[in-house]
């Protein structure tokens, strides 16, 4: 009767949900520090907003409140739609300079 | 919500009226849905609240305000971007539709009531502004300026939404007014996980208002991307981002000044250094303007340090006076810089003596960012410094006023080498040119000699 999906998720400490989404996210800022290839870093901002949508889903699983899980539908959209531009502009710079690496784009310096 | 509903579908015509064929139909299109939204807007003001969708959006005053300014300041830019594109470039239709969706992004992010909402304004503002910012394909500048903006916000983008979930790890809510109830039965002290959230939302603000430390995009975001854009930019944008931090601080945040008043302090104090001394080095016009930019987030942050009642009409002032006297900058600007190639400050040399008209404005514009009476940039300075010595803020105050007398030097240079003698051919100005100018020159005059007209319009 009272075995629901959330009693179900809480048998894991809410703590572990949290410490492995900010692993993933930190991943995904040295990726993006670190990588100079842009799809890595594409990779890299997609981890990083699934760390977050974890992380959201975990806290609102654990509060039996659905907000969270709205969030999360709210978040995939908009990461969609931001990853259709970046790699529009992937392709785009491709045309232009036949490279995908971050350091073929260093003419603008003070 | 009709304006925004107005202005969405003419974006969504403006981009079928390219589909058809009708290309020089989506500039009167996309002007005329402005025209209406602002008519609305300024219909309702002052006339009550108007709370949506689940009390996910709340339009009121502080909102229209600055929605009313935003949509000025996009008019602005709309009208001088028709020379801009004067050659018969393919998907102009879609830049206006983009202009407008980013502007829709910004009235969403100064009215949000649900941290959400905060979250899909401020996306709404910026992804059409990453297309528009590299929408210069052929051109490697553009490009690098595209990708570095979109690299820089969605970084920015994924620290704020942190701070999001941080927040409803702790609170359980996404409601400000929820927030701010959490906040007020915690007198003995916020749990650690809601301060870092806080310090990482204002990370991000920090960094879409471009104040130092994460302002380095902005120099090389507003020279590659095309003028028009970076008029945008600089304008519109800002004042959305300022609206947006007001908004967060004021509605959750007020009782708890402990967790953001020193943080705002250090960073107002370092942009005002920063902006203000790099802007002493340039040369690139543009350059400047972004580094005037930088310096000017620093006043507002001043401003934002002594948040009390008053606070937000002061900031809504300052704002609108330096948004406008940078919209004739850049105005003038992409004029000189299409017609004669110049884009360097001492290519100016000249205009004054071949171009009366555009030299008077340039002056009036320069005046009133150095913050020299009787311009409006002068009462939007005096005010935002006397509101923050009255708020018990004395040392970012004086750094405030030391540094704007390093801003006064650079602004009057430009101004003094347009008033030099020199060659420079007469530039021809279209309509869209004169009446933006004329227009944006007599309200810095009238918002500086009658600034009770302003706040009389405000309370």
């Amino acid at each position: 009767m009272d075995n629901t999906l959330s009693q179900q998720l809480q048998v894991i400490p809410l703590e572990n949900y949290v410490m492995l989404s900010i692993i993933l996210f930190c991943i995904g800022v040295i990726g993006i520090l670190m990588r100079r290839n842009l799809i890595v870093v594409f990779l890299s901002i997609e981890l990083m907003l699934n760390a977050i949508n974890l992380m959201a889903a975990s806290f609102s699983a654990y509060h039996n409140d659905p907000a969270g899980q709205a969030f999360v539908f709210f978040i995939m959209v908009v990461a969609a739609a931001e990853v259709a531009v970046g790699l529009a502009m992937l392709v785009m710079i491709y045309r232009n300079t036949k490279s995908i690496d971050i350091n073929a784009l260093n003419r603008l310096k003070w | 919500m009709t304006s925004v509903i107005i202005l969405a579908s003419a974006g969504i015509a403006s981009m079928f009226a390219g589909i058809f064929r009708a290309k020089n139909l989506a500039l009167p299109l996309v002007l005329m849905s402005c025209i209406a939204a602002l008519a609305l807007i300024m219909f309702r003001y002052n006339g009550g609240y108007e709370s949506l969708m689940n009390n996910m959006l709340l339009f009121d005053t502080l909102s229209h305000g600055f929605s009313i300014i935003m949509i000025l300041l996009a008019m602005g830019v709309l009208a001088i971007s028709r020379y801009y594109y004067r050659e018969n470039i393919d998907h102009l239709s879609d830049i206006y539709a983009l202009f407008l969706f980013s502007l829709i992004g910004g009235i969403l992010s100064v009215s949000y009531q649900n941290l959400v909402m905060l979250f899909i304004g401020i996306e709404a503002l910026s992804i059409p502004l990453y297309i528009l910012a590299g929408s210069n394909r052929r051109n490697l500048f553009s490009n690098e300026a595209g990708l570095k903006y979109f690299l820089m916000g969605s970084f920015a983008t994924c620290f704020l939404l942190l701070g999001i979930t941080f927040i409803y790890g702790t609170a359980y809510s996404f409601d400000m007014t929820q927030i701010a109830e959490y906040v007020q039965s915690q007198p003995e002290g916020l749990p650690p996980m809601f301060v870092i959230g806080c310090v990482l939302i204002l990370g991000a603000f920090i960094f879409k208002i471009s104040a130092v430390p994460f302002h380095f995009w902005a120099p090389d975001v507003y020279q590659g991307a095309p003028t028009v854009i970076t008029a945008f930019m600089a304008t519109v944008v800002k004042v959305a981002a300022f609206g947006a931090l007001l908004r967060f601080l004021e509605q959750t945040l007020m009782t708890q000044s402990g967790i953001w008043q020193d943080m705002i302090t250090i960073v107002a104090i370092l942009t005002l250094i920063v902006g203000n001394v790099l802007a002493l080095y340039q040369q690139n016009f543009k350059r400047m303007l972004a580094y005037s930019g930088i310096a000017n987030a620093g006043y507002v942050l001043v401003a934002i340090c002594a948040t009390n009642a008053l606070t937000s009409e002061y900031i809504l002032y300052y704002l609108a006076a330096y948004g406008i006297a940078s919209l004739i900058a850049f105005a003038i600007y992409t004029i000189v810089k299409e017609q004669t190639g110049v884009d360097s400050i001492d290519g100016l040399k000249g205009l004054f003596a071949h171009n009366k008209f555009l030299g008077i404005t340039l002056a009036i514009s320069m005046l009133s960012l150095s913050g020299i009476p009787p311009m409006a940039g002068f009462f939007g300075k005096y005010a935002v410094f006397s509101n923050a010595i009255d708020g018990g803020v004395i040392w970012p105050v004086i750094i405030a006023v030391l540094t704007s007398l390093v801003g006064v030097y650079y602004y009057l240079r430009v101004m003094a080498i347009s008033f030099t003698a020199g060659e420079m051919p007469k530039v021809k100005l279209g309509t869209g040119y004169t009446v933006v100018l004329l227009v944006a020159a007599a309200i810095l005059l009238l918002l500086g000699i009658l600034p009770d007209l302003f706040t009389s319009l405000i309370a």
